[in-house]
């Protein structure tokens, strides 16, 4: 559906306005440019012109000042959170798909599983942070901030896995029947079936899941910094509140935005390249 | 005889009915006995509580919890509520202005990256120092004053508001309403495009006739998306910025490392989350042309 949608985006889709062809490009390209500038302007503008508060009502100036005062603590925490969800997703990732290949090989076992895997992704997976922390922060010491932090991996595993299972399930269901008697005739082992047909069937959605998979990674483990109040990148915006500064509070919203939406380009432009046979979209299924 | 069959269709209706709870009955059954078992196996109420321990603990506070729960419910249905009238809206707008929808592409591609909860103290911060943007809809008594003794009005005082909480929800579960809403706008079949030339319809009533109508099921299957979104938003922005709600309780059974209460919390949040879900696929079911949810 997203992914659609943005694909959709950035075509000519009304079939009213816009040129075709070779300046449709640059047509569009620009008026994303202006966008920007207008936006950043506009909000600029309101500041400066009502004279508000910069604490408060901070323009893109302000942000910028902001973020240059907070870049050093920034750069000491942030490689704890891009660790524990970078570690979180790889984990997820892998797991995903070795789950997804004996339920998807089992008819039996993916009949029985299925439910409990829906029922898992539709109740707000969030909201057991403080319950992991809880179990995590136990074996350790209840204080001690190592194993504190151990509870973020944690959440980036938990809250990233199950959609990108589904995807990695879908993925691989994802073969017509014709094909599916052509592997009967054959006599295709599963193996087989895997190797030859369902894993390149599956990369689309794989990938789709994997652009989801990194955010939601960042989500568990900012919200695990959030309550935890283990260094990182989630503790520091949590402490913000407490000060009620807004422009910093939208820097290290810049800060980390910034970071996923590279990501997330990241795993477009390998997934352009891997998956040539069908036209990738920036952001994956939601 | 017409009575008859009536009689018949209406049995075997609640039969089906029946029947195909079983499986949701079994399943919860099975949960309750390994829940039982592993915490037999554990023994230890300060690392797995016993199902009975957390019954005891919820009920020693349930007054708490009712108050709570409906608070937080609250929240997500008026966040649940905003983000879809402002996503569809939006939608709208941008769908039909080309130029708009060109301009707020890079904009919309990094909001939508953002990992949320990072954004949630932004909204927060913004209503503490705006304590006049926060828009109170209607002012109610908790169910919980009525029916528990223990509860006073004043306790049980509870309001649907547009504040901190609501609107970051809102502004977490509003990206799939949205992008759908463009999506299904944008998907309309050539021969209505004609059809409308035909028929002379101006670009006000293409939309209001055609285009909406196209995005309707978009819209409808994507609402399921937001009513998690707006739950799960809701939750985080209570767990950090606010005594509010159940989020709060989770957090404070977790300081008092209580592990029961945190146990029940949970639960109640988990099964009021699939009713408030069953309860909005009910009510898109009813509310939308026949045909619009599959």
């Amino acid at each position: 559906m997203i992914a659609d949608t943005l694909r959709k985006l950035g075509d000519r889709v009304d079939g009213r306005g816009g040129v075709r062809l070779g300046t449709e490009r640059a047509k569009r390209w620009s008026l994303s440019l202006l966008g920007l500038v207008l936006f950043l302007g506009g909000w600029e503008a309101v500041t400066r012109g009502f004279g508000l508060n910069p604490q408060y009502y901070p323009g893109p100036t302000d942000v910028y000042r902001e973020l240059s005062r907070i870049w050093e603590p920034i750069l000491t925490v942030l490689p704890n959170t891009l660790e524990a969800a970078g570690v979180g997703f790889v984990v997820a990732l892998v797991l995903s798909i070795a789950v997804a290949i004996p339920l998807v090989a089992s008819d039996r076992l993916g009949n029985a599983l299925m439910p409990f895997v829906i029922g898992v992704n539709t109740v707000p997976r969030i909201a057991v942070t403080p319950l992991v922390i809880y179990w995590v922060g136990f074996d350790i010491g209840p204080f001690d901030s190592v194993g504190l932090a151990a509870a973020n991996y944690v959440m980036a595993v938990w809250v990233a896995f199950f959609p990108m299972l589904i995807a990695a399930i879908d993925g691989f269901r994802s073969i017509d029947e014709t094909t599916e008697n052509m592997l009967i005739v054959y006599g295709a082992r599963t193996w087989q079936e895997f190797r030859y047909v369902r894993l390149q069937r599956a990369l689309p959605f794989i990938f789709d899941g994997m652009k989801t998979g990194f955010i939601l990674a960042m989500i568990g483990t900012v919200v695990g910094e959030f309550v935890s109040g283990t260094p990182g990148i989630g503790a520091m915006a949590s402490s913000v509140i407490r000060r009620t500064a807004v422009g910093r509070a939208i820097a290290i919203v810049l800060v980390l935005g910034l970071i996923s939406t590279a990501v997330v380009f990241l795993i477009y432009l390998v997934e352009s390249r891997v998956v040539h046979w069908r036209e990738s979209s920036i952001v994956g299924e939601g | 005889m017409a009575t008859k069959s009536h009689a018949h269709r209406r049995f075997v209706r609640t039969r089906h009915w029946v029947t195909s709870r079983v499986p949701t009955v079994i399943a919860g059954v099975v949960f309750l006995v390994l829940w039982q078992l592993t915490a037999m196996v554990i023994d230890n109420n300060r690392i797995f509580a016993y199902p009975e321990y957390t019954w005891r603990q919820v009920s020693e506070r349930s007054d708490t919890v009712f108050i709570r729960i409906v608070e937080t419910f609250s929240s997500i249905a008026v966040a649940f509520v905003l983000a879809v009238i402002v996503g569809v809206l939006l939608g709208v707008v941008i769908a039909e202005v080309y130029t708009l929808r060109q301009m707020a592409m890079p904009i919309v591609i990094f909001t939508y990256a953002i990992p949320h909860p990072i954004l949630a103290p932004v909204f927060i911060i913004w209503f503490i120092v705006n304590p006049g943007a926060e828009i109170v809809l209607f002012s109610f008594t908790g169910p919980s004053a009525y029916l528990l003794d223990s509860v006073t009005a004043a306790d049980a005082a509870q309001s649907f508001a547009i504040d901190g909480v609501t609107t970051f929800g809102a502004w977490v579960g509003f990206f799939p309403v949205f992008l759908s809403t463009i999506t299904g706008m944008n998907a309309l079949e050539e021969r209505f495009e004609q059809l409308g030339t035909v028929l002379g319809a101006t670009r006000w009533q293409m939309v209001r006739y055609f285009r909406f109508w196209r995005a309707l099921p978009n819209i409808a299957s994507s609402i399921k998306a937001t009513v998690q979104l707006s739950i799960i938003g809701v939750i985080v922005a209570e767990f950090i910025a606010s005594s509010e709600g159940i989020g709060y309780q989770i957090v404070l059974a977790w300081k008092g490392a209580d592990l029961g209460y945190m146990f029940g919390v949970l639960l109640i949040i988990m099964m009021g989350s699939y009713l408030f879900y069953q309860t909005v696929v009910w009510l898109l079911k009813v509310l939308t042309p026949p045909g619009t949810i599959e």
